[in-house]
């Protein structure tokens, strides 16, 4: 049974005697609080809060990425915008929102491979690419593709023969960078529609090759 | 010497290895990641907090609290992710003011009450 000790303002959980259950303790407790509370003052729609979740897991994502570098390949006007302006680029195409403020598109060629990081945190085009995955999120993955990434990637199962150059980026608050792969050979034929399936996330991201 | 060798949390770095990397992973591995994820998106997308003062705040409680162990696996990443993650958005609610600590105490305690509450009503009936 709770027992409730009233008049303590410190912030620390209090009445430690009851049966703990998961939404009574810890960061699951302080995030509905917080919540709760910031809805309460008016600052968000709690409806804004579930189409938000709503639109990160089921609306954008790699899908959304794979669509503008298809475009990119089969169109060549829009190639040269993306890669001269990819903000306005993509956001024609629909996809625009926190963390698409500033995209810069980055070509993969014969002579470059380019690898994508955020060594600080996380930032990562949420427009185009949906929320990052774990392992991008990792220390390992921020601390040592800058240092090596020709190992790296080869973890990853690419291995960059060593004509070819490997540069990194750093994503950044200001700038997320998204990798334009390579048109795999023998593709010439296909739709748009067929060469998005063929983009992947890692490709995207430059840890893998098509 | 290399000094780099010297440094032991480096070293750890640069021997850990990735997490694994399954294309299917979860977005959000609990609701409370996604509930707090989304309340900070809600804050930045109506302009009532930068995205740039959350960051800065998101970056040194990562540096805090996930460069100690890199040997992780994906879903302890995203869960250290979204502590992380918590920890900002509580600095940044209190920073701007929208959020007092003894708001969030009470309203702890309030809900603490309800749900032994409701398990009492549900006892009792």
């Amino acid at each position: 049974m709770l027992k409730k000790t009233s008049g303590s303002d410190d912030g620390h959980a209090q009445g430690h005697d009851h049966t703990h259950d998961p939404l009574e303790e810890g960061a699951a407790l302080r995030v509905r609080a917080l919540e709760e509370i910031v809805v309460a003052k008016g600052l968000v729609d709690p409806d804004a809060l579930d189409s938000i979740v709503e639109y990160y897991e089921r609306v954008t994502g790699p899908r959304n990425g794979a669509a503008v570098i298809a475009r990119a390949w089969t169109d060549p006007e829009f190639k040269d915008w993306l890669l001269n302006d990819g903000t306005a680029a993509i956001s024609s195409m629909g996809f625009s929102g926190v963390q698409g403020e500033h995209i810069r598109a980055i070509e993969n060629t014969d002579e470059v491979h380019n690898v994508v990081v955020c060594t600080l945190c996380s930032c990562y085009p949420w427009p185009v690419l949906g929320l990052a995955p774990a392992w991008y999120k990792s220390p390992a993955y921020r601390s040592r593709v800058v240092r090596e990434p020709r190992a790296v990637l080869k973890e990853f199962g690419l291995e960059i023969p060593s004509a070819v150059q490997v540069r990194v980026w750093d994503s950044t608050a200001e700038v997320r960078y998204l990798i334009v792969p390579k048109r795999p050979a023998g593709t010439e034929k296909m739709s748009a529609e067929e060469l998005a399936q063929m983009v992947t996330r890692d490709g995207m991201i430059g840890t893998a090759a098509l | 010497m290399n000094p780099f060798e010297q440094h032991r949390e480096a070293l750890d770095l640069a021997r850990a290895t990735l997490p694994e990397r399954s294309e299917g992973e979860p977005l959000f591995r609990t609701p409370w990641h996604a509930r707090i994820f989304a309340l900070i998106v809600a804050l930045v997308k109506s302009e009532q907090i930068p995205w740039k003062s959350f960051q800065e705040k998101l970056v040194s409680a990562l540096n805090q609290h996930q460069s100690a162990d890199a040997q992780l696996t994906a879903e302890e990443v995203d869960l250290q992710y979204f502590e992380c993650w918590l920890l900002a958005a509580e600095e940044t609610l209190l920073e701007t003011g929208f959020v007092e600590i003894s708001d969030v105490a009470r309203q702890i305690e309030a809900i603490r009450a309800s749900v032994a509450q409701t398990r009492a009503d549900q006892l009792s009936s």
